[in-house]
């Protein structure tokens, strides 16, 4: 049995539980003006849809489109992407100049001897392909295994893909189309190629009973024959970056990652089912921003970068850190997003929230107290953000 | 009084009450964010009341009484388990190194949160039935029914070392 004196000195004791103060006032009063925001368009809109509701109750009864979406199947669960490192043997004449993952495919983009990168490689499941159609290529073969030449490959436009994949028949949603000599001009099912999907020859193999590689970036065969050649892929992790997280808001895992001399990490509930069917023409362009995405890049004098910060600093961690819900004209803040500038060293972070109810302030800053950092400078100190 | 002097004065006092309700030093923070946010929207009506504080005090225990409805994620510890996705384990109780009451800690996680808050309010913030129901918007036997389940949940003997006299020389 304990007494009341206990129970007294258990608050006690555990009193220096609470968190820092930092950035407390500064939360409170944004979160105050986008409330007062909120409730002045309120007004407006509440109008605006009473007018929307007058017009769209007899479009209503007339009968729509006789879509519903809640008879849909949802995205089918997509695999995590190949942890491996994907690069050119030693002395290729190769640069890699971009690598990483993107939902469940990882991809390296590299410069040859020319302006433009000459060759990309992507690494995803068979599951995310339609390995058939693949296999339909001209069989060839690289570095002793067989292989499949597609001189037709149609990647998909990501703004159409959606329309595309219902009109495909047996395709998976996302998978690549290969329009080879056997599937003539046809993509499949008498579905053609739409205006700005991208055609260009594609080599293809079996990495292992579970992946596949495919290689392209040239139109020449020569070269992406020898190129494809000098492809080497080992075990390794998703992506580097010049930080090793201690935190991450539960549930949450990475679904975009890359880096070269700047990081940048996508992470949300779940990898993004759209993602294996964009085509990473420009490594990390395109990546799935996520629901939190850090990017890192040096702001030290040889990049010449020094970016204007937003008033006076709120200290985290003993960093410098700026809080902003709204853009200025230095930082663009998704709408009901927010975004966490943070100096840390030579390195200028960039957390960025698409939602900043599920990803409060307090999170943020907790990434930033909880995380072991590296030099953004030297990509040779980077590691597995989640390792 | 201003909100930012309100604020810089009155938010250890208020982190430290949010952290004993509920236990967790991230939620702490949200709970004291949200309602100094709500807070600031009606400053002008709140900074005229007589106690300013004990209707920020309430707001943050409603807050805690509500969270059932919070939408946003709880940050954890990451490890293996944790970028494995949605089995991630919850944030490790820094409190585990303090080994003095740290059973009666973790029986009060267990309570009911308005028994919590109860308890909270009347030995930690030393507040009476009457202000404790003014906070909780009950009534002064609610709050005693609140305690007395909370304490035999607890098994605490109700005893109290008596207060010192004025001849006391201890």
């Amino acid at each position: 049995m304990t007494d009341l004196e206990d129970l007294a000195a258990t608050f006690t004791d555990h009193e220096h539980l609470a968190p820092s103060a930092d950035g407390l006032i500064e939360a409170a009063q944004a979160g105050a003006r986008r409330i007062r925001r909120r409730r002045r368009t309120g007004v407006g809109l509440a109008a605006v849809a009473a007018v929307a509701l007058g017009a769209l109750v007899p479009w209503t009864l007339s009968g729509s489109d006789g879509g519903d979406a809640t008879n849909r199947p949802g995205p089918a669960a997509m695999p995590r992407p190949p942890a491996v490192d994907i690069d050119t043997v030693p002395g290729a004449g190769y640069l890699r100049i971009g690598s990483g993952f993107d939902g469940p495919r990882a991809y390296a983009g590299f410069l040859g001897g020319g302006r433009f990168p000459s060759g990309r490689v992507t690494v995803q499941s068979a599951t995310t392909l339609d390995t058939a159609l693949l296999r339909a290529g001209e069989p060839i073969t690289i570095q002793g295994r067989p292989a499949f030449y597609l001189p037709g490959f149609v990647f998909a436009d990501d703004a159409s893909q959606g329309q595309e994949s219902a009109n495909s028949g047996p395709l998976q949603p996302g998978s690549v189309v290969p329009s080879t000599p056997a599937a003539s001009h046809s993509r499949v099912a008498g579905a053609a190629p739409k205006a700005r999907d991208v055609t260009e020859p594609v080599i293809a193999w079996a990495h292992d009973t579970d992946t596949w590689v495919l290689v392209f970036g040239s139109t020449d065969r020569t070269s992406l024959t020898d190129f494809a050649e000098r492809i080497r892929i080992a075990p390794g992790p998703r992506t580097r970056t010049p930080y090793r997280l201690g935190a991450l808001p539960a549930g949450f895992v990475p679904t975009a990652g890359t880096g070269t001399r700047e990081s940048t990490l996508a992470l949300a509930p779940a990898p993004d089912p759209t993602a294996a069917r964009r085509t990473p023409w420009q490594p990390g362009a395109n990546a799935n921003p996520g629901t939190l995405q850090i990017r890192v890049e040096s702001r030290g004098p040889d990049t010449g970068r020094r970016p204007t910060r937003p008033g006076p600093a709120t200290l985290v961690a003993g960093h410098d850190t700026w809080y902003l819900t709204e853009s200025d004209d230095n930082t663009r803040v998704p709408a009901d997003g927010a975004v966490l500038l943070a100096d840390i060293g030579a390195c200028s972070y960039t957390l960025t929230t698409r939602d900043r109810t599920l990803i409060p302030y307090s999170a943020l800053t907790r990434l930033i107290e909880t995380t072991e950092y590296r030099d953004c400078a030297d990509p040779n100190t980077w590691v597995d953000p989640t390792g | 009084m201003r909100f930012e002097d309100f604020a810089a004065a009155r938010l250890p006092a208020l982190l430290r009450y949010a952290v004993l309700l509920c236990g967790d030093r991230e939620l702490a923070r949200d709970l004291v964010q949200d309602a100094l946010t709500k807070a600031l929207v009606r400053w002008k009506r709140i900074s005229a009341l007589d106690r300013p504080d004990a209707y920020v005090r309430a707001m943050v225990t409603n807050e805690f009484l509500s969270l059932r409805r919070r939408k946003a994620v709880r940050t954890v510890a990451l490890t293996h388990e944790t970028s494995a996705g949605p089995d991630a384990p919850t944030v490790p109780d820094h409190a585990q190194r303090f080994g003095v009451g740290e059973d009666l800690w973790h029986r009060l996680a267990e309570l009911p949160r308005q028994q919590r808050a109860v308890l909270v309010l009347r030995y930690y913030e030393d507040l009476d039935d009457d202000e404790i129901a003014a906070t909780l918007n009950c009534r002064p036997g609610t709050v005693r029914g609140y305690a007395s389940r909370a304490l035999a949940t607890l098994r605490l003997e109700l005893t109290r070392t008596p207060a010192p006299t004025h001849g006391d020389t201890t």
